[in-house]
């Protein structure tokens, strides 16, 4: 069971100027869902494409189940699929064909490919646009008409790059039920992505990475210890004094106050009871105030305090 | 192979959806071929006359000079009119003046017991020639052979080699007399197989992972590169080779005669899209320059090559000939064409199959080229 299914040690890769991968490590095992969390141009897709062979690195080594991974290792790369960033499917076929093209590269007997082809049409519920052509479809259908075309031959390994990009949200929470359905018969899942919730949804262990290097490794909740934060109380609407931002910030477990208009935001680390001991300090010096409520840290929070910068854009 | 016939299928079936490429070459033989048959056809019939060739004899040596005369009464033009239509000449020098002067076809020379010819051009009158001179050391060593065995029976065999078979030389001259103009339909159908150079280039663009997305996808799958390319090319140049028959037929139906030798034609087409795939496939395969380059490239090459084999100016593969004999050896538009040529031309297909083999071995080079440069099977950057 706990087989390791890819290994990489001490990667380095570099594009001419560019320090993409900078002494990467990796080990992942059979049977997870493992989450590569990063900023644009943190050198995700660079991991991937080193992974599959597909790039020549300056150091290090890749090895894919238990062997060293190469171009001629056709055995490895028959058990993978890809779902890559870019979507790579022929405008002259039709949805339906080109599934059937790119598993037919896999999986021989016609039979079982029509019977693969049809469940992953089910998987990304393209089944009424079969006899699309690409260029009808939108950017959504297209995005799931790439993962079809990565996954239909049922791989035992799985990268998925950014699948969920442009994919409502209805169809992605099925995607990524399916993702996880996936993995319950046994193929282990790469997953790319700079969407924290996704990954702190499926992923069963997590990477964050920047600027070419793993920064931090584990469970979601292994991560969130990692950091010294534990709760964020938010109070809105409150007009407050600057010598009871001084008193709070004073009380145990608080290390950082700060205000933003008429919101306040206290960080707290470690304690049990921070929202009740800040209330009951309002409530004492009976200062007005709006909603109040209280935040688990997210990953997001972790990749802030480990980096000192936002995962991702807010939300475009 | 389950996977080789996979992907030659969908090969076919990308290429054949992907119109505006075919309808191409299709498009471009009916344009191009209505219209040169609009201008040239009135001079093309007109030309459908038989007439004598012009030659001159000159003698160094009485010895050859009895038989051949034999040979010169005895080709005729429907038993009546000489084929060959002697002009009395003084000596060498002249007779060089006037084929210099196109005035005659060629120089019948006989000296030191032999017979040979000198001709400027090479077409229909100056192939008959040939023959002719072929015919006479024929005779020449039929009659050496029989003096010793049996004299008696040289008249006979004489009579039935110099006489015999005229009808060959009569149907090249009524036929391929428009040979001028015919040459503008050869030289488009062999650059309607080269415009297969595009199809390559699209083909090798679509197989790399640096070059295209869809590339990655094929270069990380579990099929064999090998399998992927050669099912890949077989598909693009059948279907290639179709379209350029497709023109080619209307260009039958129209009326320009490709002559009937049906097998042989299909033959030089498939070779014409084999080397234009294979060259594009090879264009296509070189890293470091974008597609739009590429195409570039492939288009000035189909263009340019035609140019050379004379699609714009006609005698253009003449100059060429004089000037740079080496660029007809290999410009693959001028072997196509030439090889039409020849079919219609001489009676063996030496120099066709000469032809044809200069394409297969482009072809070859091109492909091994194609995979030397896109073999790196790493690359440095996707
Ligand atoms: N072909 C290339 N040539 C030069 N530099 C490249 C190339 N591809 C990627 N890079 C650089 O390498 C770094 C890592 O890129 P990579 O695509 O791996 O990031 P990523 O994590 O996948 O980002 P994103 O979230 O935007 O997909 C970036 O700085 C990028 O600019
Ligand atoms: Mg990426």
């Amino acid at each position: 069971m706990e087989n390791t299914v890819v290994k990489i040690e001490n990667l380095v890769k570099r594009y001419k100027e560019t320090l993409a991968l900078d002494h990467f490590n990796l080990e992942i095992k059979e049977g997870e869902i493992f989450g590569l969390l990063g900023p644009n141009g943190s050198g995700k897709t660079t991991t991937m494409n080193c992974i599959l062979a597909l790039l020549t690195y300056d150091k290090g080594s890749v090895e894919v189940f238990g062997g060293e991974m190469n171009p001629d290792n056709i055995e490895a790369k028959r058990n993978i699929g890809v779902v890559m960033q870019n979507v790579a499917v022929y405008d002259e076929l039709t949805v339906y064909e080109n599934i059937d093209y790119f598993c037919g590269l896999y999986v021989k007997d016609k039979a079982t490919r029509k019977k693969y082809v049809d469940e992953a049409l089910d998987f990304v519920d393209l089944q009424d646009f079969k006899k699309f052509y690409p260029k009808k479809l939108s950017g959504g259908l297209l995005r799931r008409l790439n993962i079809a075309c990565g996954i239909a031959h049922k791989p035992k390994l799985i990268f998925l790059d950014e699948p969920t990009v442009a994919v409502d949200p209805q169809s992605r929470n099925k995607i990524l039920e399916g993702i996880v359905e996936l993995n319950r018969r046994g193929a282990t899942i790469i997953y790319t992505s700079h969407y924290m919730e996704e990954v702190e949804q499926i992923c069963t262990r997590i990477a964050i990475m920047d600027k070419g290097k793993n920064i931090a490794l584990g469970t979601k909740d292994e991560l969130k210890k990692m950091i010294k934060n534990t709760e964020t109380i938010i109070i809105e609407a409150i007009d407050i004094s600057s010598e009871d931002k001084k008193n709070i910030q004073a009380l145990s477990h608080v290390y950082e106050v700060h205000t933003e208009g008429d919101k306040l935001t206290i960080k707290c680390s470690g304690g049990k009871h921070n929202l009740i001991r800040v209330l009951d300090y309002i409530n004492e010096r009976d200062i007005p105030c709006g909603r109040v409520y209280s935040e688990l840290p997210t990953l997001n929070d972790v990749f802030l305090e480990i980096t000192g910068k936002e995962l991702r854009d807010k939300e475009a | 192979m389950k996977t080789f016939i996979h992907n030659f299928k969908y090969t076919i079936k990308i290429i054949i959806h992907n119109k505006t490429q075919m309808m191409w070459s299709i498009v471009f033989i009916i344009a191009l071929g209505t219209l040169f048959y609009a201008s040239f056809g009135n001079i093309y019939e007109k030309d459908e006359m038989l007439h004598s060739i012009k030659a001159a004899v000159v003698i160094d040596d009485g010895s050859v000079k009895q038989n051949f005369d034999d040979i010169v009464a005895n080709i005729s033009l429907d038993g009546e009119e000489s084929l060959l239509d002697i002009t009395e000449v003084s000596g060498m020098e002249e007779a060089e003046e006037l084929l210099a002067d196109e005035k005659i076809k060629g120089i019948f020379y006989s000296g030191q017991g032999e017979l040979k010819l000198i001709v400027k051009e090479e077409g229909v009158e100056e192939s008959i020639l040939t023959s002719i001179t072929a015919r006479y050391h024929q005779a020449v060593t039929v009659a050496a052979g029989l003096s010793k065995d049996a004299p008696e029976k040289i008249p006979d065999a004489m009579t039935m080699l110099l006489t015999g078979e005229n009808k060959n030389i009569e149907k090249k001259l009524s036929d391929g007399n428009g040979d001028t103009y015919i040459q503008y339909f050869y030289n488009l159908i062999a650059m309607a197989c080269l415009m297969s150079v595009n199809a390559g280039i699209a083909f090798a663009v679509g197989s790399q992972a640096n070059l295209s997305s869809i590339g990655a996808r094929k270069c990380i799958s579990g099929a064999a590169t090998l399998t992927q390319t050669v099912s890949g090319l077989l598909a693009t140049v059948i279907t290639q080779a179709i379209c350029s028959l497709l023109g080619l037929i209307y260009l039958i139906i129209i009326g320009v005669d490709f002559g009937n030798q049906a097998g042989y034609t299909g033959l030089i087409i498939l070779c014409g899209c084999l080397t234009g795939t294979c060259l594009g496939f090879f264009i296509g395969s070189i890293g470091g320059l974008s597609r739009n380059a590429k195409d570039v490239i492939g288009t000035a090459i189909v263009v340019g090559t035609a140019f050379l084999s004379g699609l714009m100016v006609g005698n253009m593969r003449m100059v060429v000939e004089e000037k740079c004999p080496v660029i007809n050896k290999i410009n693959p538009t001028a072997l196509i064409a030439d090889s039409f040529y020849s079919l219609e031309i001489y009676d063996t297909y030496d120099r066709c199959f000469g032809n044809l083999i200069t394409l297969l071995i482009i072809s070859v080079l091109c492909v091994f080229g194609g995979v030397l440069v896109g073999r790196r099977k790493r690359y440095a950057s996707i």
